[in-house]
């Protein structure tokens, strides 16, 4: 048996060294919580929890480092995602966390991962550093080293870590900063009686490297069900043709198997995976690259009845069926998906604002703005919700209150789009008193985003007040950032006499 | 049951693989042996007349079959010439025609040999025809995603590989986005298909091959090159260990050579990207840009790609005729017919210079000239375009010569030198010696604004150019700009660390500063 997992692409193997170096840096710099007079309550994390959180960051950055210009860009691996897993000893939904035996989160585990471990009294999430396979030890970069739980007579489990300076201080003087950085080591029997699972980054090679080291998991129902679960919830299309091989195990396995599988459920998961990668698969433009995937429908679908899968499957996931229907520009079936989802919540933000969109390519405009006034009440709510959220949280809790402020930016971003297509529906409609107000709600808003600059200067052009147009647009152009939208604003800004814009720096 | 179509099925597949036995013998070099051609054209006709006769009856697997096989010796025996692209058709409509009537579930092993056909097709599509390049890479890549699924499902090794091994070629080529992250996904797809092919013990040569390839994609890595390099390397190295030399000894050649390539290289701690990955870089980067209506990036990319081509030896070549008309490109989009006419005479000039009729890549002459008729046409001056094309086309050979003259005299006698070089510029505007010089005899005659102006565009040309960089920086100080003086000159430095005139000059530069600052 191989010692450890393999090498990950160089890709990741550089952005875990990226990280890995940031938690060395934090080391002993936040204060410990527990000496604090009145400690807050701990938030309630999981292992699924830290990884959605773990992937959104991921994917946030991934979406900023697309908008910037590409010099002196890290290449990345399109494919890379976080993927949980513990060990099967723990009860945990395998929509969220897969499971594996205890002995192969050793096997797995690998620089950078976050692994909580757990002597059934102190529970403790901690940075692996890195894994010393030949001598059977494991290193981990913590925030508070010398308080670690893993240290003798600190915990039930019999574990007597060893605690060291970071790389036995040779980097002392070459590297200032890593001066007093310590690192915790234990033994492999001490990491298997203490591990509870670990959150890690890889591509869905790693799924078929872990089939290939334990031959045996291609027949557990659990692993391969929540390995295709584990590819569809990073809500990354272009994944789910990876999902399908997996799902389909599982659905196979699941009609011999337990009374305890939800073996509906498992089909609709396999649905809902195949109708994605057959539209991811037909975007490019090749229809017959979609077919294995057409035809697995095909072929599941004489076997269940499509209602039944769809009714197994929540308003989410519905929604994003629609919405890798709507980017193969099939719209009837993306408008058949979103109107299931719509039915199901009918208040459901992201549903109706899916449906809007594809409403507008048909010209639909009354529809458009049917959905996306509900949309914008529900965006309304939720961000009134979120906010309260914010303000009822400790203030000590420093990761709550920026996943606060990410989620309150997120829900205004989409608030904005949402106005945006509004809008577009308000003047197709002839209504422009609307229209003004939806834009003047875009420059409220967001003043630094150019769209609602943009509509009122169309909103002035229209009106003939060619003048206020100009300012309009003149504000657009500066905070405009695609190059295309740029150029687009110069042209209409010369068609209306302003004197050329200063090329960027 | 068709028998007449099944007996076509059964004689034409007896007939390719006649053919392709022939090859197998291990006692013959099987590089570049066509088929025999009496087989191929057996098996052509009885496929064909096996899928018609399928088609007929209705018998979707079997016409599948038929029309697979006709597509995989299609694709076996395309040639050079325009009979190719008309092949490719052909193969590409039977691949299709055979992966529409099957159903992938229940026959997936044929399935996959359509859907590698159509790669292969889209592969070659890709290579014949430029202006859908990008296109069909794209689409060609989706396929094979959907045959990797087949792959997995099937569970065979060989096919796993044989799907890595096409997505590696396919991926490699694509210019889309971000190039290295392109070559990356290559290099990972193909290492995969290398473990799958060790796995399964046999098609040494396959191996060997896409080994071959996977070198020259680490070759083609712009970052970390001194890894990638090295890791190209060992591609190559395990490549010569697997082929089999007797029958292909020019691929056993090609990996031995590419070895000790690497080796010179690495010790040269030369990094420089190839040629040829260069260019395509460049051109696609500007293509893109201009799609997105960027015109800030790709103007900024031509200009890049001008001072690259003026870095390559010999100077100037092919590259910096190129670049001018990537340049004149730009302004076309733009709506700058002006612009796009000097690039296009510069374009011509430089092409005409090295480019002879003979030459492989003299159509590029043929194509500036078009575009410049063009854009001089664009400006209203169709009346004097002859006239315009005959300078265009000596423009650089003349202008050169004319600085040749006067960078003989410019030591003895610079005021008799000028002229010279006035006259090169005046023919050849972008010239960089005639500007380096001509900056240099206005240094020396006071014009210090003047020379500042032929440094900074002999700069953009030659931003490397240490020379021009320590000049500029002895007129900025004499400017009084000591600041700008001491930034030319470690600029200078940093591209020829240690260089003691360079030092001796920073070293006046900072003791006059001092003074100045204690005075």
């Amino acid at each position: 048996m191989l010692a450890g997992r393999p090498l990950r692409d160089s890709r990741i193997e550089t952005l875990a060294n990226g990280s890995k170096f940031f938690s060395l840096l934090t080391m002993n710099v936040f204060g410990y919580a527990g000496d604090d007079s009145n400690p807050r309550p701990i938030p309630n994390r999981t292992l699924y929890t830290i990884k959605k959180k773990m992937s959104d960051y991921l994917q946030a950055g991934i979406a900023t480092r697309a908008r910037t210009d590409s010099g002196g860009k890290q290449p990345w691996a399109w494919d890379a995602l976080k993927f949980a897993f513990c060990s099967d000893r723990v009860k945990m939904p395998l929509e969220q966390v897969i499971p594996i035996p205890r002995e192969d989160l050793w096997w797995l585990a690998a620089s950078d991962d976050l692994v909580l471990l757990s002597d059934r009294v102190t529970h403790h999430y901690t940075t692996v550093d890195h894994v010393a396979r030949e001598a059977d030890r494991i290193f981990f970069l913590d925030e508070w080293p010398e308080r670690i739980f893993l240290k003798a007579g600190l915990n039930a489990a019999d574990v007597a870590a060893q605690v060291d300076p970071y790389l036995a201080g040779v980097l002392d003087d070459a590297a200032p900063g890593l001066k007093n950085k310590k690192h915790v080591s234990i033994t492999r029997d001490e990491f298997l009686r203490v591990i509870v699972g670990l959150v890690t980054l890889d591509t869905p090679a790693l799924l078929d490297r872990y089939l290939a080291y334990r031959p045996e998991a291609k027949q557990d129902f659990a692993i391969r069900y929540a390995f295709g679960a584990a590819l569809m919830d990073v809500e990354m299309d272009q994944l789910a043709k990876f999902a399908v091989p997996h799902l389909k195990a599982a659905w196979q396995l699941a009609g011999s198997k337990r009374a305890d599988v939800n073996a509906e459920r498992v089909a609709a998961l396999f649905y809902q995976a195949l109708a994605i990668a057959k539209f991811a698969q037909l975007f490019p433009g090749e229809p017959l690259a979609a077919k294995p995937f057409a035809d697995e429908l095909d072929a599941l679908l004489v076997k269940v009845s499509e209602q039944s899968l769809l009714d197994r499957l929540d308003v989410e996931e519905l929604a994003r069926i629609g919405n890798a229907a709507g980017h193969a520009r099939d719209f009837a079936a993306s408008l058949r998906y979103l109107e299931h989802a719509v039915g199901r919540d009918p208040a459901h933000d992201g549903a109706r604002h899916l449906r809007a969109m594809v409403k507008s390519v048909t010209g639909n405009w009354s529809g458009v703005a049917e959905d996306l006034v509900v949309a914008l009440a529900a965006n309304a709510e939720r961000s009134r919700a979120r906010a309260a959220e914010r303000d009822a949280r400790d203030p000590r809790d420093r990761h709550g209150l920026d996943d606060d402020k990410a989620r309150l930016g997120g829900l205004r971003g989409r608030r904005c789009e949402e106005l945006e297509l509004l809008f577009n529906a308000y003047v197709n409609l002839g209504d422009f008193v609307r229209a003004r107000a939806t834009a003047e709600e875009v420059v409220a808003l967001e003043p630094d985003r150019a769209s609602g600059h943009r509509m009122l200067g169309a909103l002035a052009m229209q009106a003939g007040q060619k003048e206020e147009a100009r300012r309009h647009l003149a504000a657009a152009r500066e905070k405009e950032t695609a190059p295309g939208g740029r150029a687009q604003l110069d042209q209409v800004l010369a068609s209306l006499g302003a004197p050329p814009a200063e090329p960027a720096a | 049951m068709d028998n007449t179509a099944l007996d076509h099925l059964r004689q034409a597949q007896e007939a390719f693989d006649a053919a392709l036995r022939s090859l197998d013998d291990p006692a013959v070099v099987s590089e570049d042996r066509p088929l025999d051609p009496a087989l191929v054209a057996q098996a052509l006709d009885h496929f064909s007349q096996a899928a018609h006769g399928f088609a007929a009856s209705e018998e979707t697997t079997l016409e599948a079959q038929a029309r697979n096989g006709l597509a995989e010796v299609l694709l076996k025996t395309i040639g050079p010439g325009p009979a190719a692209r008309t092949q490719l058709t052909q193969a590409e409509q039977s691949a299709r025609t055979g992966v529409e009537r099957l159903d992938s579930v229940r026959e997936p092993a044929l399935t996959l040999r359509g859907l590698l056909a159509l790669a292969k097709a889209g592969r070659y599509v890709a290579e014949l025809a430029p202006e859908l390049r990008e296109a069909r890479l794209i689409t060609t890549s989706s396929l094979l995603d959907g045959a990797a699924y087949v792959a997995k499902e099937l569970g065979d090794d060989v096919l796993d590989a044989r799907v890595g091994a096409e997505t590696c070629c396919v991926v490699s080529q694509r210019f889309d986005g971000e190039r290295d992250e392109k070559l990356m996904d290559a290099i990972t797809r193909g290492e995969e298909a290398i473990a799958a092919f060790r796995r399964a013990g046999t098609n040494t040569f396959e191996q060997a091959a896409l080994l071959h390839h996977l070198g020259n994609c680490c070759m083609t890595v712009a970052v970390d090159r001194a890894h990638w390099l090295s890791k190209g390397r060992e591609f190559y190295r395990e490549g010569a260990a697997v082929v089999d030399a007797r029958r292909y000894p020019r691929l056993q050649r090609m990996l031995d050579e590419h070895v000790a390539m690497v080796d010179t290289l690495l010790q040269n701690n030369d990094f420089a990207l190839p040629d040829k990955e260069m260019v395509a870089r460049y051109g696609s980067g500007i293509t893109t840009a201009l799609k997105d209506s960027d015109a800030e990036t790709a103007r900024r990319l031509g200009w890049g790609f001008l001072a690259w081509g003026w870095s390559v030896q010999p100077n100037p070549n092919v590259h910096v005729g190129e670049a001018h008309k990537a340049l004149a490109k730009v302004a076309f989009a733009r709506g700058d017919w002006d612009d796009a006419q000097q690039h296009l005479y510069h374009s011509l000039g430089v092409l005409s210079a090295v480019l002879s009729e003979r030459d492989r890549w003299y159509y590029l002459v043929g194509e500036a000239r078009d575009l410049f008729k063009q854009a001089i046409e664009r400006n209203g001056q169709g009346a004097s375009l002859e006239s315009w094309l005959q300078r265009a086309v000596r423009s650089f050979v003349d202008g050169d010569a004319a600085c040749v003259r006067a960078a003989r005299i410019v030591d003895r006698d610079p005021a008799a030198a000028l002229p010279e070089f006035e006259l090169a510029l005046n023919l050849f505007p972008c010239h960089p010696a005639a500007h380096f010089y001509r900056g240099a005899i206005r240094s020396r005659i006071g014009d210090l604004a003047g020379a500042i102006a032929d440094y900074d565009f002999m700069l953009t040309l030659k931003p490397k150019s240490t020379h021009t960089l320590a000049n500029r920086g002895v007129v900025k100080k004499a400017l009084g700009d000591e600041q700008g003086a001491v930034a030319d000159l470690d600029e200078a430095l940093k591209l020829q660390p240690g260089n003691p005139e360079l030092e001796k000059i920073r070293a006046e530069i900072m003791k006059k500063r001092e003074q100045g600052a204690q005075a």
